[in-house]
């Protein structure tokens, strides 16, 4: 096992008032359970405000859990802070969503991908320059580049960049938030084949998160839904997207535009009402009954716990089992 | 970094559409153009006063006491038969060093406070930000004086006292802008490849730091040089017979009815100086937004 995520709970205090009491918490991930095998792919998707980056973050202790137990290759790392932190940088990293926030502005291409280097191994400037240029060109960038600045490359290069950066340590885990929403279309596909190229070669694990389901479709072997800081529905790829259980993954297939009108006309669509509801008073019971077409009363009073109904295949839903043949594709 | 490769990095700066810009920018506003002017005028004169001076600013001349301008002396002569011109040009030399080492110090010192206290926030910010909040309750004159009284004159104490009251302001704008430099990608990025807090501090957060804070630090060279004068003009700055210009100003007091150059030359050098690095620094800091907004 790669990682083991066991309740996780990440809860931001709510400040207000004249005296900034704590006057509430954002319930940002609450209580999330994920395993990750070794060189396993686990698709994390979810809408903006789902809670999904904050669990990328705090699974690298980028940020402090609140609750809950992070277990990685082995070790429990939840309560490890400051210089016990670092030795594991190595092992873990991320790749972030905008690369034109993730570089440092002032620096050359060869001082951010190099940094790590210097700092885990204080390797010299040769050494760098050496190791930089082999990564510059595994990523698909020019030795040439290595002494310009983030602002002369384009989006898809400069998430190139930012994957050196990442994969110089040769980590055994990846954090991949959003890894293509701030790119071109054009770009995407691209930098999803890299990174499965990467994957393959130095033998990765993935946590890949977001929105698009057609990006983690593509990628991942099991696929995690959350929505509102837990998880909805986790089932391995193939059967998330042929058998839908729960009513908000449902909803969120029917959602994927099919380039085929004639298709298209037979699809059965399944729209959600409303916007995702504040992390900060999310709804009683089942979190979803507010939009959830199927709600019924017991859904407001009681939360669904998430249960493994099928080998593999875990849905946090009341009426699973009577829904099962509801808006899914004209099934 | 080996320094030839920074001097090429210099000269591939200079060549580059970046610096031409720049350069449209300070040809389009002739007011930072004529604070550059005197600021470089001020330093040549200073570079160059054994040079300009026609005679030595502390040897008196009793017999030559108080004379008017003429060509012989062009500003006149003190109370003491000292020649005016040398006087006031080797005081650039004073107010210069002065306004340097105070701007160095209270840069470095404040700086580096400004940028803990914003990174680290909570209880080491609060303690930090407290302390710059008592030094600005008092005017900066009014501090200043009462830290050269208690360190007594001189030109050592004179520095000391200014920076002492100084670097408060480098403390604030550092710490302003490093509140919204960590919230940044980068910087998040920079803990996720395992970088300690004070590598972070100094290699990430820093730089970004450094340009509004190089602008306070131009504008504070003009201020700190009329503080200096203050005090060396009230006693407690740097004393006789060193020709500082705050010295000479309040030399000339007794004398302004009658012989009015005394006073008067040496307080134009003070207005000319402060008004260069003033008009310097207004214009660094409209071009640096300028740039910023493209």
């Amino acid at each position: 096992m790669m990682l083991e995520v066991q309740d996780l709970r990440k809860y931001f205090p709510v400040r207000g008032g004249v005296m900034m009491r704590v006057i509430g918490h954002v319930k940002a991930v609450d209580g999330v359970s994920i395993s990750i095998e070794k060189g396993e792919v686990f698709g994390l998707v979810g809408e903006s405000g789902s809670g999904k980056t904050t669990l990328g973050r705090t699974v690298l202790k980028l940020t402090e859990p609140t609750g809950g137990r992070i277990i990685f290759d082995g070790r429990d790392i939840t309560d490890l802070s400051g210089k016990e932190l670092i030795p594991l940088r190595r092992e873990m990293q991320i790749v972030f969503q905008d690369p034109y926030k993730a570089l440092h502005p002032r620096k050359r291409v060869k001082d951010i991908v190099g940094e790590p280097l210097i700092i885990h191994e204080g390797a010299s400037d040769t050494e760098v320059r050496k190791r930089v240029a082999e990564m510059l060109k595994l990523v698909g960038l020019n030795v040439e580049h290595m002494d310009r600045y983030p602002h002369e490359f384009s989006g898809g290069q400069r998430q190139r960049i930012v994957i050196a950066r990442a994969l110089i340590l040769r980590p055994k885990f990846m954090v991949l938030d959003e890894p293509t929403s701030a790119l071109d279309v054009s770009v995407q596909a691209k930098i999803l084949n890299l990174l499965s190229d990467l994957k393959e070669q130095f033998d990765l694990t993935f946590l890949l998160i977001s929105h698009n389901l057609a990006v983690v479709q593509h990628m991942s072997n099991r696929i995690g839904v959350m929505y509102l800081g837990k998880l909805m529905e986790v089932a391995p790829s193939q059967e998330l997207f042929e058998k839908p259980l729960h009513p908000y993954t449902k909803a969120l297939i029917s959602a994927i535009p099919i380039p085929d009108p004639k298709l298209a006309k037979k699809k059965r669509k399944m729209t959600l009402r409303g916007e995702i509801p504040s992390p900060l008073h999310p709804p009683s019971g089942c979190r979803f009954h507010t939009r959830c077409p199927f709600a019924k009363e017991i859904c407001e009073r009681e939360e669904p716990p998430l249960r493994e109904v099928e080998p593999g295949h875990w849905v946090a839903c009341h009426f699973w089992d009577e829904l099962r043949e509801v808006g899914v594709l004209n099934a | 970094m080996n320094i030839g490769e920074k001097v090429r990095g210099l000269v591939e700066y200079f060549r580059s559409e970046d610096f031409k810009i720049t350069l449209i920018l300070v040809k389009k506003s002739p007011l930072t153009v004529l604070g550059l002017a005197l600021t470089i005028f001020l330093v040549l004169v200073a570079i160059f006063a054994p040079l300009i001076a026609p005679y030595d600013p502390i040897k008196q001349d009793l017999k030559n006491r108080l004379q008017p301008p003429s060509w012989e002396h062009p500003f006149g002569t003190d109370q003491l038969g000292r020649d005016i011109f040398s006087r006031v040009v080797w005081g650039s030399r004073i107010s210069l060093f002065i306004a340097l080492i105070v701007v160095a110090i209270s840069f470095t010192v404040g700086t580096t406070i400004g940028i803990i206290s914003g990174y680290f926030g909570g209880k080491v910010d609060e303690v930090l930000m407290r302390i710059t909040d008592m030094f600005m309750a008092f005017p900066r004159l009014v501090l200043a004086l009462a830290v050269a009284a208690a360190l007594g004159p001189g030109l050592f104490n004179t520095m000391l006292a200014i920076a002492f009251v100084s670097w408060v302001y480098y403390a604030r704008l550092a710490r302003a802008s490093t509140l919204q430099i960590r919230e940044e990608v980068y910087i998040e990025a920079a803990r996720a490849i395992g970088a300690s807090d004070r590598r972070i501090l100094f290699l990430h957060v820093l730089p970004m730091v450094i340009a509004p804070v190089v602008v306070q630090a131009t504008l504070d060279m003009g201020g700190t040089i009329l503080t200096a004068a203050g005090l060396g003009f009230l006693g407690l700055g740097v004393q006789p017979p060193t020709p500082e210009w705050g010295v000479m100003v309040s030399e000339g007091r007794r004398f302004i009815t009658e012989q009015w150059w005394v006073s008067t030359f040496p307080g134009f050098a003070i207005l000319l100086a402060t008004l260069g690095f003033n008009l310097l620094g207004d214009g660094i800091n409209d071009i640096l937004n300028v740039r910023a907004r493209r």
